[in-house]
Protein backbone atom coordinates (compact mmCIF):
# COMPACT_ATOMS: atom_id res chain seq x y z
CA UNK A 1 0.00 0.00 0.00
CA UNK A 2 1.35 3.36 -0.81
CA UNK A 3 1.60 6.63 1.31
CA UNK A 4 -0.94 8.02 -1.83
CA UNK A 5 -3.72 5.85 -0.88
CA UNK A 6 -4.38 7.37 2.76
CA UNK A 7 -5.64 10.41 0.53
CA UNK A 8 -9.05 10.32 0.89
CA UNK A 9 -12.11 12.61 1.11
CA UNK A 10 -12.42 11.25 5.35
CA UNK A 11 -10.31 12.17 8.06
CA UNK A 12 -7.59 9.56 7.97
CA UNK A 13 -7.01 10.09 11.90
CA UNK A 14 -9.70 7.70 13.48
CA UNK A 15 -9.89 7.82 17.18
CA UNK A 16 -8.56 4.47 18.70
CA UNK A 17 -11.06 3.95 21.75
CA UNK A 18 -13.91 2.55 23.42
CA UNK A 19 -17.16 3.41 21.06
CA UNK A 20 -21.14 2.90 22.08
CA UNK A 21 -23.34 1.68 19.65
CA UNK A 22 -26.69 2.48 21.23
CA UNK A 23 -28.67 -0.31 19.67
CA UNK A 24 -25.89 -2.47 18.99
CA UNK A 25 -25.57 -3.38 15.15
CA UNK A 26 -28.00 -6.08 12.86
CA UNK A 27 -27.33 -9.07 14.15
CA UNK A 28 -26.06 -8.44 17.72
CA UNK A 29 -27.50 -6.07 18.98
CA UNK A 30 -26.81 -7.16 22.78
CA UNK A 31 -23.11 -5.56 21.92
CA UNK A 32 -23.45 -1.82 22.52
CA UNK A 33 -19.77 -1.48 23.58
CA UNK A 34 -16.86 -1.39 20.90
CA UNK A 35 -13.33 -1.45 20.75
CA UNK A 36 -11.96 0.74 17.68
CA UNK A 37 -8.56 -0.69 17.19
CA UNK A 38 -6.16 1.19 14.32
CA UNK A 39 -4.47 -1.67 12.39
CA UNK A 40 -2.72 -1.95 9.24
CA UNK A 41 -3.90 0.69 6.98
CA UNK A 42 -6.60 0.60 5.16
CA UNK A 43 -8.30 -1.88 7.95
CA UNK A 44 -9.42 -1.50 11.20
CA UNK A 45 -10.76 -3.50 14.01
CA UNK A 46 -14.01 -3.37 15.65
CA UNK A 47 -13.68 -5.67 18.91
CA UNK A 48 -16.35 -6.50 21.44
CA UNK A 49 -14.09 -6.68 24.70
CA UNK A 50 -17.16 -8.47 26.56
CA UNK A 51 -17.81 -10.93 23.45
CA UNK A 52 -13.84 -11.50 22.12
CA UNK A 53 -15.34 -14.18 19.73
CA UNK A 54 -17.06 -10.70 17.86
CA UNK A 55 -14.52 -8.59 16.31
CA UNK A 56 -15.17 -7.14 13.18
CA UNK A 57 -12.60 -6.15 10.08
CA UNK A 58 -13.28 -2.75 8.98
CA UNK A 59 -12.15 -0.82 5.70
CA UNK A 60 -11.68 3.12 4.87
CA UNK A 61 -13.80 2.59 2.04
CA UNK A 62 -12.53 5.27 0.22
CA UNK A 63 -9.54 3.01 -0.38
CA UNK A 64 -11.24 0.62 -2.73
CA UNK A 65 -14.00 2.60 -3.72
CA UNK A 66 -13.08 6.42 -3.87
CA UNK A 67 -16.28 7.43 -5.54
CA UNK A 68 -18.52 5.88 -2.49
CA UNK A 69 -21.14 8.85 -1.23
CA UNK A 70 -23.84 8.76 0.08
CA UNK A 71 -26.34 11.15 2.08
CA UNK A 72 -26.02 10.89 5.68
CA UNK A 73 -29.38 11.10 7.31
CA UNK A 74 -31.19 14.02 9.17
CA UNK A 75 -31.97 11.35 12.02
CA UNK A 76 -28.56 10.06 12.16
CA UNK A 77 -26.59 13.17 12.19
CA UNK A 78 -28.99 14.22 15.07
CA UNK A 79 -28.82 10.47 17.10
CA UNK A 80 -25.14 10.79 17.10
CA UNK A 81 -25.03 14.41 18.32
CA UNK A 82 -22.73 15.37 15.21
CA UNK A 83 -21.64 18.65 15.13
CA UNK A 84 -18.50 19.02 12.55
CA UNK A 85 -18.04 17.37 9.50
CA UNK A 86 -14.42 16.32 10.78
CA UNK A 87 -15.91 14.39 13.11
CA UNK A 88 -17.51 12.20 11.15
CA UNK A 89 -15.70 9.02 10.06
CA UNK A 90 -16.91 6.05 7.71
CA UNK A 91 -15.85 2.63 7.74
CA UNK A 92 -17.31 -0.29 6.37
CA UNK A 93 -17.59 -4.23 7.48
CA UNK A 94 -15.61 -6.71 5.27
CA UNK A 95 -16.12 -10.19 5.15
CA UNK A 96 -12.58 -11.59 5.02
CA UNK A 97 -11.94 -14.72 3.23
CA UNK A 98 -8.25 -16.67 2.75
CA UNK A 99 -8.91 -16.46 -1.20
CA UNK A 100 -8.37 -12.46 -2.20
CA UNK A 101 -11.18 -12.86 -4.97
CA UNK A 102 -14.07 -13.53 -2.58
CA UNK A 103 -13.04 -10.60 0.01
CA UNK A 104 -16.06 -8.39 0.05
CA UNK A 105 -17.31 -5.37 1.87
CA UNK A 106 -20.10 -4.23 2.89
CA UNK A 107 -21.66 -0.86 1.47
CA UNK A 108 -25.15 -0.84 2.03
CA UNK A 109 -24.62 -0.82 5.87
CA UNK A 110 -21.32 1.67 6.87
CA UNK A 111 -20.91 2.48 10.16
CA UNK A 112 -20.63 6.18 11.00
CA UNK A 113 -18.51 6.99 13.78
CA UNK A 114 -18.62 10.15 15.56
CA UNK A 115 -15.05 10.46 16.96
CA UNK A 116 -15.97 13.81 18.71
CA UNK A 117 -18.05 11.57 21.09
CA UNK A 118 -17.43 8.29 20.44
CA UNK A 119 -21.11 7.45 19.08
CA UNK A 120 -21.39 4.93 16.40
CA UNK A 121 -24.12 3.44 14.24
CA UNK A 122 -24.25 1.49 11.46
CA UNK A 123 -27.04 2.37 9.04
CA UNK A 124 -29.01 0.72 6.49
CA UNK A 125 -28.89 2.87 3.17
CA UNK A 126 -32.28 3.30 1.60
CA UNK A 127 -32.61 3.16 -2.52
CA UNK A 128 -28.90 2.66 -3.12
CA UNK A 129 -27.00 1.27 -6.23
CA UNK A 130 -24.79 -0.27 -3.92
CA UNK A 131 -24.54 -3.86 -2.61
CA UNK A 132 -23.91 -6.08 0.36
CA UNK A 133 -20.49 -7.84 -1.27
CA UNK A 134 -18.70 -5.86 -3.15
CA UNK A 135 -15.57 -7.48 -3.99
CA UNK A 136 -12.69 -6.37 -2.21
CA UNK A 137 -9.57 -7.05 -4.63
CA UNK A 138 -6.15 -4.87 -4.62
CA UNK A 139 -6.34 -5.00 -8.24
CA UNK A 140 -9.51 -2.45 -8.15
CA UNK A 141 -8.26 -0.39 -6.16
CA UNK A 142 -7.08 3.09 -7.36
CA UNK A 143 -3.32 2.94 -7.43
CA UNK A 144 -3.33 -0.57 -6.36
CA UNK A 145 -0.23 -3.00 -5.53
CA UNK A 146 0.12 -3.73 -9.45
CA UNK B 1 -50.60 -11.31 14.47
CA UNK B 2 -53.03 -8.81 14.86
CA UNK B 3 -54.70 -8.41 11.74
CA UNK B 4 -56.89 -4.95 10.61
CA UNK B 5 -58.50 -4.29 7.54
CA UNK B 6 -57.91 -0.56 6.50
CA UNK B 7 -58.54 1.43 3.31
CA UNK B 8 -56.48 3.94 1.38
CA UNK B 9 -55.82 7.25 3.39
CA UNK B 10 -56.56 5.20 6.48
CA UNK B 11 -54.30 4.49 9.44
CA UNK B 12 -52.97 2.93 12.46
CA UNK B 13 -51.47 4.41 15.48
CA UNK B 14 -49.13 1.98 17.25
CA UNK B 15 -48.07 3.11 20.71
CA UNK B 16 -48.71 6.38 20.59
CA UNK B 17 -46.22 8.00 18.90
CA UNK B 18 -45.85 5.58 15.23
CA UNK B 19 -48.39 5.99 12.59
CA UNK B 20 -48.71 4.41 9.28
CA UNK B 21 -50.87 5.16 6.93
CA UNK B 22 -52.04 3.31 3.44
CA UNK B 23 -51.02 6.10 0.95
CA UNK B 24 -51.85 4.31 -2.26
CA UNK B 25 -52.65 0.76 -3.60
CA UNK B 26 -51.79 -0.59 -6.84
CA UNK B 27 -52.27 -4.11 -7.74
CA UNK B 28 -49.97 -6.11 -5.41
CA UNK B 29 -47.92 -2.84 -4.48
CA UNK B 30 -49.48 -0.75 -1.25
CA UNK B 31 -47.69 2.29 -0.26
CA UNK B 32 -47.12 2.76 3.30
CA UNK B 33 -46.36 6.32 4.75
CA UNK B 34 -44.78 5.90 8.35
CA UNK B 35 -44.32 8.46 11.13
CA UNK B 36 -42.27 7.81 13.61
CA UNK B 37 -40.10 9.51 16.29
CA UNK B 38 -36.42 10.26 15.00
CA UNK B 39 -34.98 7.52 17.32
CA UNK B 40 -37.14 4.43 15.24
CA UNK B 41 -35.07 2.93 12.97
CA UNK B 42 -37.34 1.68 10.11
CA UNK B 43 -36.15 -0.71 7.71
CA UNK B 44 -37.54 -2.99 4.58
CA UNK B 45 -37.74 -6.75 6.57
CA UNK B 46 -35.92 -8.30 3.41
CA UNK B 47 -33.10 -6.09 3.54
CA UNK B 48 -32.39 -5.66 7.22
CA UNK B 49 -31.92 -9.28 7.14
CA UNK B 50 -29.52 -9.60 4.38
CA UNK B 51 -27.56 -6.92 6.49
CA UNK B 52 -27.86 -9.16 10.05
CA UNK B 53 -26.45 -12.15 8.18
CA UNK B 54 -23.64 -9.95 6.88
CA UNK B 55 -22.50 -9.17 9.80
CA UNK B 56 -22.75 -12.53 11.73
CA UNK B 57 -20.79 -13.75 8.82
CA UNK B 58 -18.32 -11.45 8.61
CA UNK B 59 -17.99 -11.52 12.59
CA UNK B 60 -14.48 -13.13 13.61
CA UNK B 61 -12.82 -14.70 16.85
CA UNK B 62 -9.64 -13.46 18.60
CA UNK B 63 -8.07 -16.45 17.28
CA UNK B 64 -8.79 -15.95 13.52
CA UNK B 65 -7.36 -12.03 14.37
CA UNK B 66 -4.34 -13.11 15.41
CA UNK B 67 -3.33 -15.02 12.43
CA UNK B 68 -5.40 -12.29 10.36
CA UNK B 69 -2.80 -9.68 12.05
CA UNK B 70 0.42 -12.00 11.76
CA UNK B 71 -0.62 -12.50 7.73
CA UNK B 72 -1.02 -8.91 7.59
CA UNK B 73 2.13 -7.92 9.06
CA UNK B 74 3.91 -10.33 6.94
CA UNK B 75 2.76 -8.77 4.00
CA UNK B 76 3.88 -5.32 5.21
CA UNK B 77 7.33 -5.94 4.87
Amino acid sequence: MSDSQTATNQPTTEKEGIYTFSKGIPGFHEITEYMVVQQITPFSLLQSALHPETSFIMIDPFVYYPDYEFELPQEVVDELAITKEEHVVIRNIVSWNKKAEHRTVNLVAPIIFNIDNHQAKQIILQNTQYTIRHPLQPNVAKGGES
Amino acid sequence: MLVLSRKKGESIIIDDQIEVTILSIDGDTIKLGIAAPKNIDIHRKEIYEAIQLSNQSAAVGSEFLKDWLNEKSTEQK
